[in-house]
């Protein structure tokens, strides 16, 4: 476990550093899809503002008046005079969101590079990362080159690819690594898809795109080409992939590495995954039908398909089916329904999976992970903003889950959250419950036994004081309970920022008796080298972070965290540090 | 045009990349040229044609010729040879360099033959890439041999301080496993005569080398140069003497455990 969670820090603290992302939030526990999904979308969705339409506005992040007055902006012939006074007339989120358009842009290339350095104490070894990204109006370029300690060669996880969003015909063009967007992610995975409070991860918009695949993650990715295409009412994307996967063979069953982790001299099994795919969008507004087929030509019943309907209603409801099998058996679907007004969000959700596996692992909500392959349920999320800065949220995941489909595999689940945040001009305030229920629907005597559910309980309570502009100092709560047993964990933090510097520290001291009880903490956020520590066994935690920028073209960044574990016995204090040079083009 | 090259340089090496099958050698000589004396940091430092043949992204645009010829003697008392020739010159307005190395006695050899060239993004961004020739010959049992591409970059962050970047043999075609690839950082802080050197290497399955140096120019046409590298825990020294069309340079590296080396160059400037 504690390998694990290594691994999703190391995974998650490569992400943006520089490049500003229009959202940061630590209302729940991080998750490293979340912020993947976030970062890729946010480099490589081109904004065509001049042409796009209310709803591509929105998922562009800009707010409804700056939608109101780009919509007005584009009925004026979309000047470029106009443009400047949009940018007048912005600021805040909408600013950077417009800047960042492709609007009045130049031929001038743009680029970054950074290479980062970073000792993991666990793994006794230094991990090397090279990450670039070339953007131009005829495309974007990436390369990822990284190394894990005790890996051969530089270039272990070799990533090189090229989009073009100018190519004739075709919306955008891939080819190398990539990623694919589909439907609801019953047929391919679809990052950025997790369990939250927010009542659009259970009815999102349906989505239909490829992006490139920009992280050190060595699984879940296609290699090959993909194209996206737009006509008319129809949206069409087709994916031809083959890609080395990189494993161990046991009694002649492969298993991919997940951790990507490959030790010189040790031996692995190689295997080949082939997929080709096409889907479409037919856009009826206001229902879209959409259609897709997977079918990977090295396993003859894997031929899938999946079929979806979506009503967006008068009255900012939203209603959606998905469902997906081949001609001769059904593997699970999905109805979800969506409310959205300017203070209330509703949204819930019934889905059944029947033997869905590893085809859909982390893409579409599951109660316990992807752990169990058949699952029923149905999930409701709600978030009211009553006045200004003020917001409360509640989830609840019902149903049951298993791995086979004998009964006494069957397990139930029962989960709640709840959350109210109060947000000021110079202080914040977050407090949050949440409480889970997880036991076999049937016990194993069930005349004498009493039901053995497991119930954890957890809370967490956070103020965020902004003494300055420059200074700011926030402390988090948390306690969970299950049981006898109780963790807890304080953490204080400041960060102060100037022009040229930025300064980050904290401290944290935690009890966590239980692998079930672990708690996680942010100590940087994307802004700054994004990184999160999942907390286990008694201890204390200190980090530093320090980042400067030279000039407009170089900043560089230092961390450095050390854990010290009271119980054990070898290696109690561990002392990790990373360092990290950007450049920019 | 800059789209344009970008976009051909990317397609090669997206095309090269499948090729990736690396020669079965070591190539642990780093060579005893005059950057030797300053912790060998050849990433970035003073124009020499052996940093430049490094990281050609140093190279500017109207480099005049220069040739230098080292003669080398590692691990003395071992019996080893070792010896380079290197020049830098201009095809128009296209800057190149040129070298080869020699390392080795009767039993094993290593031979690298290398030329390289620049491209300038604008006053203050260069980008290099070398083409690298790699032969390992053990006397009666076989010959080994690879090319390879080694990209790098120089930014000029202000008038005293310089980054720069190379990703030794980044891409790889040839037989079998196991030439070791290497990134290194380096910085360079400069003053009216001073330079100081930091770099960080990473080689293969070893951790990171750090290095630094400081090369002082106490006279004029004089420069003495001093380093240290923390995984071979190495002392390095040097001098060198430049005039107006010929330059002299000694270095000698001081390891904890094994002799001593040293190296020997003679430079020709050609106006």
């Amino acid at each position: 476990m504690k390998s694990l969670c290594l691994i999703i820090v190391l995974a998650i603290s490569l992400f943006g550093q520089d490049d500003v992302i229009p959202f940061q939030d630590e209302t729940h526990d991080p998750d490293e899809n979340e912020y993947l999904d976030r970062l890729i979308q946010y480099l490589f969705t081109p904004q065509h503002l001049e042409s796009a339409d209310s709803t591509a506005l929105n998922a562009y992040g800009y707010s409804d008046e700056a939608i109101k007055s780009i919509l007005l902006w584009q009925s004026k012939r979309a000047t470029t005079r106009g443009f400047n006074r949009l940018k007048k007339k912005f600021d805040g989120q909408d600013l950077q969101l417009l800047e960042q358009s492709h609007f009045g842009v130049d031929q001038t290339i743009h680029g970054r590079i950074r290479h980062r350095f970073q000792y993991s104490p666990s793994l006794e070894g230094w991990r090397i990362l090279h990450k670039g990204h070339v953007s131009s109006l005829w495309g974007n370029l990436v390369f990822v080159m990284e190394q894990d300690p005790g890996e051969a060669q530089l270039t272990d996880h070799a990533v090189f690819t090229l989009s073009s969003t100018e190519i004739p015909g075709f919306t955008s063009i891939i080819v190398g690594d990539y990623h694919v967007s589909w439907g609801s992610g019953l047929l391919i995975n679809q990052q950025g898809v997790r369990a939250s409070y927010n009542p659009g991860s259970l009815a999102r918009r349906p989505r239909l795109s490829i992006t490139p695949h920009f992280s050190s993650r060595e699984t879940d990715f296609l290699h090959g080409v993909a194209g996206e295409w737009t006509s008319k009412n129809m949206r069409g994307v087709a994916f031809i992939s083959q890609r080395n996967l990189i494993g161990q063979s046991d009694a002649g069953y492969f298993r991919e590495d997940s951790d990507g982790i490959h030790q010189a001299g040790k031996i692995y099994s190689e295997e080949k995954s082939r997929m080709l795919g096409l889907a479409g969008v037919y856009d009826l507004s206001p229902l879209q039908l959409y259609l897709a087929t997977k079918i990977s030509p090295l396993n003859l019943h894997s031929t899938l398909g999946e079929i979806g309907l979506s009503w967006e209603l008068a009255g900012n409801h939203m209603l959606q089916a998905y469902g997906i099998g081949n001609n001769s058996r059904f593997d699970g679907g999905m109805f979800n329904w969506s409310f959205t007004s300017k203070r209330l969000r509703l949204s819930a959700q019934y889905r059944r999976l029947l033997n869905v596996g590893e085809n859909s692992s982390g893409s579409i909500l599951r109660l316990m992970g992807s752990a169990a392959p058949n699952e029923s349920g149905v999930s409701f999320r709600a978030q009211v903003l009553p006045a200004k800065g003020v917001g409360i949220r509640y989830l609840l995941d019902v149903g049951m889950h298993s791995k086979t489909t004998a009964i006494s595999q069957i397990r139930r689940v029962y989960r709640q959250k709840a959350q109210i945040y109060i947000r000021t001009k110079h202080r914040d305030w977050q407090f949050d419950l949440s409480s889970l229920l997880d036991g076999p629907m049937i016990p194993a005597d069930i005349w004498s036994d009493p039901p053995a559910y497991d119930k954890i309980t957890k809370f967490s309570l956070a103020l965020n004081e902004k003494l300055s502009s420059e200074l700011q100092y926030r402390i988090n709560l948390k306690a969970a309970n299950h049981g006898n047993l109780t963790s807890g964990l304080v953490q204080q933090r400041i960060l102060y920022t100037t022009e040229k510097w930025k300064f980050g520290s904290g401290f944290v001291r935690f009890s966590v008796p239980n692998s079930n009880l672990r708690l996680s903490i942010y100590e940087s956020s994307l802004m700054e080298s994004l990184s999160f520590y999942t907390a286990f066994e008694e201890g204390l935690r200190w980090f530093l972070y320090i980042r400067n920028s030279a000039s407009d073209r170089v900043s560089s960044e230092f961390r450095m965290a050390q854990t010290r574990l009271f119980r054990a016995e070898e290696g109690s204090k561990q002392l990790a540090c990373s360092f990290q040079l950007s450049i920019v083009l | 045009m800059h789209n344009r090259i970008l976009l051909c340089a990317w397609l090669i090496v997206l095309i090269l990349k499948p090729l990736d099958l690396p020669l079965q050698a070591a190539f642990e000589f780093e060579g005893l040229s005059w950057p030797a004396a300053a912790a060998n940091i050849k990433v970035l430092g003073d124009n020499h044609p052996h940093r430049l043949l490094a990281n050609p992204s140093q190279l500017r645009a109207g480099t005049r010729p220069h040739l230098t010829l080292q003669y080398q003697h590692p691990f003395e008392g071992l019996d080893l040879m070792s010896g380079s020739l290197a020049a830098t010159h201009s095809l128009g307005n296209t800057p190149i360099v040129g070298g080869l190395e020699y390392f080795g006695d009767n039993i094993y050899s290593e031979l690298n033959l290398s030329c390289g060239t620049a491209l300038s993004l604008d006053a203050q961004f260069h980008l290099g890439l070398s083409a690298n020739y790699l032969q390992v010959q053990v006397a009666e049992f076989e010959t080994y041999r690879a090319f390879t591409f080694s990209p790098g970059l120089t930014l000029n962050s202000d008038d005293k301080i310089r980054i720069g970047s190379v990703f030794q043999h980044l891409l790889k075609t040839g037989k079998a496993s196991s030439l070791p690839q290497k990134f290194v950082l380096a910085s360079e802080y400069r003053t009216d005569r001073m330079t100081m050197l930091a770099s960080v290497e990473k080689e293969g399955v070893l951790p990171p080398e750090f290095c630094m140096a400081v090369v002082a120019s106490p006279w004029s046409g004089w420069q003495v140069a001093m380093g240290y590298r923390s995984l071979s825990q190495s002392f390095s020294a040097g001098w060198r003497l430049v005039q107006k069309h010929y330059g002299l340079n000694y270095s000698c590296v001081i390891h904890p455990e094994l002799p001593a080396s040293h190296g020997f160059g003679l430079e020709l400037l050609i106006p």
